[in-house]
């Protein structure tokens, strides 16, 4: 291992705001990039079973209104 | 050889054997993604060796070459897709090309950012313009172009035909993007891997760096596989399959 300490590892020579920086930034990039097509997913799924239950709720409904008159 | 091909292509264009497919691949991916990206950075973190003029700055190394490279290919991958769906209509393509733009585009965005703030500690400064760096952020627009193209016009097909025609042209700065560093007197260093040559590189600087690239294509394989999958549903959201998927 080329760190004795996690002080010395954290400080990465005099370079450890640069590394952690680069670090930081690409891991909430990437953590947005799979974030975000998981919400869009789970908005469609939502979107589609409230659309499929009002659909079956009309026809339902329109026989019911059919039969009664 | 042919037929199997002919047979692969079909299947390829159909929304519902793509959507099935994935689903059994999703895992694998996610499970190497993890344990690549885990490997790759402790080993180039904890165990690469300093670098004996950049020190340990160059560790960024393991995220800025591979988000370059993937950015790179990236596009290439968006103008053939584009170029499939040009030629041969298929929907698929299309759909693909519009999953791989934002992505794309974000590991560029991660690729310039983390050049610039490895060029600080090594230049002394986070930005020049010079033929790398330029035609990387040059990169990042068309990026940006193709995907305001993908979306912006009214018909879904044309915006789809617009955002091709942009990404193929755009492949004209992908050779000079790579060799900008050759033909122009830049701040930025030589390619570090070169397929032609033994890599100059300690193994133990270098081992890590392949890991993190090929770990970079997987993920980038999981996150485009992600969102045509939500675009595969959409546009098939009122096939019986679908609603099948919704029943359940």
């Amino acid at each position: 291992m080329e760190f004795n300490s996690f002080a010395e590892f954290l400080a990465m020579g005099r370079h450890g705001l640069y590394v952690w920086l680069s670090y930081g930034i690409t891991a909430v990039i990437v953590v947005i990039n799979v974030i975000l097509p998981m919400m869009q997913r789970r908005r469609f799924l939502k979107e589609q079973r409230q659309r499929m239950r009002r659909e079956r709720r009309n026809q339902t409904g329109e026989k019911q209104h059919a039969s009664s008159t | 050889m042919w037929q199997w091909l002919v047979r692969l292509y079909h299947r390829l264009g159909s929304p519902k054997w793509f959507y099935e497919i994935t689903s059994r691949w999703i895992p694998w991916l996610v499970g190497l993604s993890v344990v690549g990206c885990a490997v790759g950075l402790v080993l180039g973190l904890l165990y690469a060796p300093a670098d004996y003029q950049q020190g340990n700055s160059f560790r960024i190394i393991y995220i800025h070459v591979p988000a370059a490279l993937l950015a790179q290919s990236a596009f290439m991958m968006m103008a053939v897709a584009g170029a499939v769906f040009l030629i041969w209509r298929m929907k698929m393509a299309a759909w693909v090309a519009r999953s791989i733009a934002p992505v794309g585009a974000s590991f560029c965005l991660i690729a310039l950012l983390t050049g610039a703030i490895w060029g600080k500690p090594t230049w002394g400064t986070w930005w020049v313009w010079d033929a790398r760096l330029t035609s990387m952020l040059l990169l990042l627009f068309l990026y940006f172009g193709v995907m305001a193209l993908q979306r912006a016009i009214e018909s879904e097909d044309a915006s789809h035909r617009a955002g091709a025609i942009l990404s193929l042209v755009g492949l004209v700065n992908i050779p000079i993007i790579k060799y900008s560093v050759e033909w122009w007197n830049t701040l930025h260093q030589p390619a570090t891997l070169k397929l032609t040559e033994k890599p100059s590189m300690h193994p133990d600087m270098l081992v890590p760096l392949l890991i993190m690239i090929v770990t970079t294509y997987v993920f980038f394989a999981l996150l485009v596989i992600l969102r045509t999958r939500n675009e595969v549903l959409w546009h098939e959201r009122k096939r019986s399959w679908v609603r099948d998927l919704l029943e359940s």
